[in-house]
């Protein structure tokens, strides 16, 4: 497994291409938010903004992540390791890139737009455990979209109806927190977020064997 | 003729909780009034719509042991029936809401649960038409179907309880069993239930029959 992370971030590495890209689509939005959004528009504004940021940057972070295989080298795969070694490394990939890009996106958010509120730090925890749990449905719908043959649009019929238990969830634990009123409450909502991401991971690791053996 | 017994009680059921539901007592209550009949069809579309989805997952689990088309054409069609019900139940519940919330829809999480998991069928249906070969269209929206299910269950049961919603026997609003002091409504409220599960169950039946025909000519 260690090695096939390896070997994902060496593919990584040699082109930079998904690198780049997100890092331009983070820098862009967080800029046209600036543009529309006022300064200090309040923290329900804002946490709604930075969601639904999140929601597209790991969309588009994600949306790749089971393709570019060709016929051969998903034979190669397949007799090298496990499917569940396969999947857990591409989600743990995924899962840390989505993690930087988060951090990113926030510090840029606070940048351009200003800070949410004083309660910026419990905020933050907030979403990087919701982005956990928006990481893990999205690898598995990627790789069912990728696996039925036609991926960008695929990808997003799939994963919006699943993605908006997570973003509820996430959202409204971020706007208490930030509110700072309540934060047993909003404690509440992030174990709820992390249980959805524990979910998410164990019926990964039941279901991948099967789109994965063809 | 050749009637099997649960197909008799079912229309029988039927006919009984139209009649016993709209003719029957209720409790008289304020803003409820009349509208507590609602009950018995709204709440039973659910139940129907649950069972069929159930049947679905099963169906999808049975197929990823082991491969077999006829399976794969019942859990898709327990998908679709099943969808239908969620569709009647909403429809049901948003009059209900109506005359007693005084809106057709409301930002309540039992509605945004139930539009979630519509769509999420939605997206099963959409999987299913975009690929060809039946085998890889059963394996794949087999592994989809187990997966929405499983969110969709947690997402119902788990978010109307964090936060607050106007929904009965939810955010401290009463249950409907608490309404029914009498008990009267139970002698109409758990035929119905079983009746309307009976009508999904039979609607199934018939529409695997069909399909199971029509592949039977194409070969």
């Amino acid at each position: 497994m260690w090695t096939l992370l390896r070997h994902l971030w060496v593919l990584e590495w040699r082109t930079k291409y998904r690198v780049y890209n997100s890092l331009l689509y983070a820098l862009s939005t967080s800029f046209i938010a600036s543009l529309v959004v006022s300064r200090y528009p309040g923290v329900s504004v804002w946490s709604g903004l930075m969601w639904f940021l999140m929601l597209f940057n790991s969309i588009t972070a994600c949306s790749d992540a089971f393709r570019n295989e060709g016929e051969r080298r998903h034979i190669f795969y397949r007799q090298l390791s496990r499917p569940e070694d396969i999947f857990f490394s591409r989600f743990l990939f995924h899962g840390l890139f989505g993690l930087l890009l988060v951090c990113l996106q926030f510090g840029l958010l606070c940048f351009f737009i200003g800070a949410p509120s004083a309660h910026w730090s419990s905020m933050f925890l907030h979403i990087l455990i919701g982005s956990v749990s928006l990481m893990g449905v999205l690898s598995l719908t990627s790789a069912i979209a990728a696996m039925s043959g036609n991926n960008v649009s695929m990808m997003a019929v799939l994963s919006f109806p699943l993605l908006i238990p997570v973003l509820m969830i996430g959202l409204e634990g971020t706007l208490q927190a930030g509110l700072g009123d309540s934060l047993e409450q909003a404690w509440k909502f992030a174990l709820g977020n992390m249980a959805m991401g524990g979910l998410v991971a164990a019926l990964g690791y039941l279901l991948f064997p099967y789109l994965w053996n063809t | 003729m050749n009637i099997s017994w649960w197909k008799l009680g079912t229309a029988v059921l039927i006919v009984y909780a139209l009649v016993a539901g709209l003719m029957g007592t209720v409790p008289r209550l304020v803003v409820l009034n009349e509208t507590i009949r609602n009950l018995y069809y709204h709440v039973g579309m659910w139940f129907s719509m649950l069972a069929l989805w159930t049947g679905s997952l099963v169906f999808s689990i049975k197929y990823l042991s082991k491969p077999d088309l006829i399976s794969d054409l019942k859990a898709s069609k327990a998908a679709s029936i099943g969808f239908y019900m969620g569709i009647l139940g909403l429809l049901t519940g948003m009059l209900w809401a109506q005359f007693t919330w005084g809106r057709f829809w409301t930002n309540d999480p039992k509605l945004n649960g139930t539009a979630i998991s519509l769509l999420a069928y939605l997206a099963y249906f959409v999987l299913r038409g975009s690929m060809e070969d039946p085998m890889t269209r059963a394996r794949i929206s087999a592994v989809y179907n187990i997966f929405a299910f499983v969110l969709m269950i947690v997402f119902i049961q788990v978010l109307p309880r964090l936060t607050d919603s106007l929904h009965p026997g939810n955010g401290g609003n009463p249950a409907f069993g608490e309404y029914d002091l009498d008990r009267q409504m139970r002698w109409v409220f758990y035929p119905a239930m079983i009746a309307w599960i009976g009508m999904g169950y039979w609607i199934w039946d018939i529409r695997c029959r069909i399909e199971k025909l029509k592949m039977a000519h194409s070969f």
